[in-house]
């Protein structure tokens, strides 16, 4: 079963029911706990942690989903609609925990310019699956920020899915700090119209041991724009590490313009790294097939494009979300390959 | 030759070189860059006005420009106590005999007058700032492929050079070290190739850089005129110091309609020599360039070979090979800018950093809006050997065009301990196996160069290689 929870919320002009800051208590409180700012400071174990973020880091304000040591949540935490054009959310999970948690967002925040923060520690042992899909209004600007730090034999798996939007600014860094520690970043993006998405992800690997893998396939239509960089870094002498990256575009329009920088950054022999990119349109003969079949030029194009989210939506461990996530793009697609 | 063999006569040939080394110039500017340094290059080379104007313009760029903000440290580089301008005691001649025997001594060395007699149509040798042996065999003379120094094209033929040099192709300003090469260039290599004549038979330049503190600053313009092809092979080198040199050239080469340019370049710098280099080439219509490109010496390498696809259906093919020992930073990769339609560009580029040596491919693919259908294809592998060695990749693709096609792919990685345990297990010693895998991994860049120089580089590449393991 899911459980669907509402960010708490610091602002003061919060009133409705459905804004997903506003107190409701999950149903799995014991192994989850959210909390508000002022609680959280005041929780020993979580002020400890919230410590050690990087000084240009420092949190002022923001919701926190706590996950003690030991805690095993069952089913995964679905967050509810948002109405906030800024919000900040602090993941914590303590030693041997894991989490599940969904944040499938329908922004209605309008052409509103929106800011969200997202910072996820994995401690120990812990697993922390993330997903996110931002479905946002033509034109609508968007900057995210998202600061990750993986401990010893801690897991993450981080999804990020952008459907339009106007000028889109998302940065990602993702720290993997404890010996083999896991990671794995997908990233979904499809820009329409005059969208403008700049997506930078980088990974850096500081102990032994470590693994990640980064997977982002990218629609464009009409005259949509994205640029994307990716960075593995692995520092001097942290030996016995993986590093992948394999980043597709497809330009739907003739207009649709990209650019990728998949960039490998290694400092010792003991690795290994590989690093694929793409940027191309539809394959003529799958389209000649789908045509041949009956389909016309326009969904022809729309299947492919499906097609070529498919891998990467079903990495999405939810099949709920999945099919939510393929629906949206379809919906998104409907009026855009012509 | 057996292994001792081959130290036995790479130590005869160091004392060779390090004798010719020792070589007293006819001209050695004071250290540092002047405009009365300047003026008294274009005179001592009897210029026209417009190469001292170009001269002067580069020197006022150059002192408003500032240094790149990216890539490798170049702080040990120190520009004031360079001599930018160093003339050997020699004329240029068309007959070895001509050369002093010191100066030929060192090219026979080299191996740059066997190779002519078997394998070139022409030679150019140059020894510092000054070309000292130039010479086209006949046969293709005759047929109107022009193949001069530098210095003699720009008096010989500015209507063939004023056009081109440092204009649109490099401008003088594109960067700092363009500028400088623009101000105080001297020697390298100029050729025209007229409407389709073939040159089958490749030409060869030489450049040694032979004084301490020095710097070489040689210009090649290529141009090869409708339907005309030509391969033309770089060589460089100079002896170890313990303080730095510079080494920044141009090449520029213009290929015509349909017509087809090989450049190969070796650059084997001792390791005391920065090398910023910069080549670019402009296609047009149905033209290729090829690329192949060898960095094994100099501390620093930042050499970024350009194509700029211009016409219809251009093409280029890049390869490149860097390889990275201690102390050692090649920063390395290829450009290509496509603003035609259906043009296509691929590049291949293999690297090996070993000993605390690091190798970085930085690249670029741009597809203009006018290049419908262009494609391109980019491959980089780097093979780091020692935990201390590095390796980056920072490619951009880069378009502007929904109906482009461009992958990219790389692998960074060691040797795998189950390669050499194989070829041991076969009967190899671990030093001998892992050569051969080396040599199988640059074998793609290998097998593109003539007979010769393929066995050149890999004996390079081996004893560069040598003490790796164990």
């Amino acid at each position: 079963m899911k459980t669907v929870i509402n960010k708490k919320c610091s602002t003061v002009d919060c009133s409705t029911n459905n804004c997903r800051m506003c107190k409701i208590k999950p149903s799995n409180e014991k192994e989850v706990q959210i909390l508000s700012w002022s609680e959280a400071v005041q929780h020993q174990t979580i002020k400890a942690v919230l410590a050690k973020l990087p000084s240009n880091l420092t949190l002022t304000d923001g919701t926190v989903v706590f996950v003690p040591a030991g805690q095993q949540t069952k089913d995964p935490i679905q967050l509810a609609a948002c109405n906030s054009s800024n919000e900040t959310l602090v993941v914590v999970t303590e030693a041997n925990s894991n989490l599940t948690l969904l944040d499938t967002a329908r922004c209605g925040c309008g052409d509103k310019k929106q800011e969200t923060k997202l910072f996820i520690l994995v401690g120990q042992n812990a697993t922390v699956r993330l997903a996110e899909l931002r479905c946002l209004s033509e034109g609508q600007r968007f900057n995210g920020k998202i600061w990750a730090s993986v401990a010893k034999n801690g897991q993450l798996k981080l999804f990020s899915g952008l459907l339009g939007g106007g000028r889109l600014d998302c940065q990602t860094e993702i720290l993997l700090e404890g010996q083999n520690a896991v990671v794995e970043r997908y990233g979904l993006v499809l820009g329409t119209e005059n969208g403008r998405h700049k997506i930078s992800d980088t990974i850096r690997h500081f102990a032994v041991g470590t693994s990640s893998y980064i997977m982002t396939r990218g629609v464009l239509t009409d005259t949509a724009f994205a640029d994307w960089k990716l960075l593995t870094n692995i520092g001097s002498r942290i030996n016995n590490c993986n590093g992948r990256q394999d980043s597709q575009i497809l330009l739907l329009s003739p207009t649709a313009q990209a650019e990728i920088t998949p960039s490998l950054e290694i400092g010792t022999d003991d690795v290994i790294c590989s690093h694929s990119a793409s940027i191309g349109q539809p394959d003529i003969q799958s389209l000649f097939y789908l045509r041949s079949r009956g389909l016309s030029m326009k969904q022809a194009r729309q299947l492919i494009a499906l097609g070529f989210f498919r891998p990467l939506a079903n990495q999405v461990w939810d099949d709920e979300t999945q099919e939510t996530v393929l629906s949206m793009i379809e919906s998104r697609l409907e009026c855009r390959t012509d | 030759m057996t292994d001792g063999q081959i130290k036995k006569e790479d130590s005869r040939l160091n004392q060779e070189l390090a004798r010719a080394s020792r070589l007293p110039a006819r001209f050695q500017s004071t250290p540092g860059l002047t405009r009365e340094l300047v003026i008294e290059i274009s005179r001592q080379k009897e210029e026209p006005e417009w190469m001292l104007k170009k001269r002067l313009r580069g020197l006022k760029l150059w002192e408003d420009k500032s240094m790149p903000t990216w890539g490798p440290s170049l702080d040990g580089l120190e520009l004031n106590k360079l001599s930018y301008f160093v003339r050997p005691d020699a004329e240029e001649s068309r007959s070895w005999e001509d050369v002093p025997m010191e100066i030929r001594r060192t090219f026979d060395q080299l191996g740059l007058p066997q190779a002519e007699q078997k394998a070139l149509s022409g030679v150019g040798a140059q020894f510092d700032s000054d070309v000292v042996y130039h010479n086209l065999k006949e046969e293709w003379e005759r047929l109107g492929v022009i193949f001069e120094s530098m210095d003699v094209a720009v008096r010989k033929y500015p209507e063939l050079v004023q056009g081109k040099f440092m204009n649109h192709c490099v401008p003088i300003g594109e960067h700092k070290f363009t500028a400088l090469h623009a101000a105080v260039w001297s020697g390298g290599t100029f050729i025209y190739v007229p409407p389709g004549v073939e040159v089958t038979v490749p030409m060869q330049a030489y450049f040694r850089m032979n004084s301490e503190r020095g710097g070489q600053f040689e210009h090649t313009l290529i141009i090869a005129d409708e339907g005309s092809t030509v391969e033309y092979i770089e060589g460089c080198s100079a002896p170890n110091y313990s303080t730095s040199s510079l080494h920044a050239g141009c090449v520029e080469i213009f290929i015509g309609r349909n017509a087809t340019v090989h450049y190969s370049s070796i650059e084997n710098w001792s390791k005391n020599v920065y090398n910023l280099n910069t080549k670019r080439a402009v296609v047009e219509e149905g033209g290729t360039i090829e690329w192949l490109s060898g960095n094994l010496g100099s501390c620093i390498t930042m050499l970024y070979p350009c194509s700029v696809l211009a016409g219809r259906g251009a093409r280029s093919d890049a390869l490149g090979i860097a390889m990275a020992g201690t102390g050692q930073h090649q920063d390395t990769g290829f450009k290509a800018i496509h603003l035609a339609p259906d043009t296509t560009s691929t590049i291949r580029t293999r690297s090996i950093s070993k000993d605390e040596g690091r190798a970085s491919y930085r690249g670029l693919v741009q597809i203009g809006p006018e290049a419908t259908a262009a494609r391109s294809s980019v491959n980089c592998d780097a093979l780091i050997i020692g935990s201390g060695s590095g390796s980056d990749t920072w490619p951009t693709m880069r378009t502007a065009r929904g109906d482009s096609e461009l992958t990219h792919e790389a692998r960074v990685g060691r040797i795998g301990t189950e390669e050499v345990f194989y070829l041991m297990s076969r009967g190899l010693t671990a030093d001998e196996a892992v050569k051969i895998i080396i040599g199988g991994f640059i074998d793609p860049v290998v097998r593109r160069l003539p007979l010769e120089y393929a066995v050149e580089l890999n004996r390079l590449v081996e004893l560069e290689m040598e003490s790796t393991v164990g």
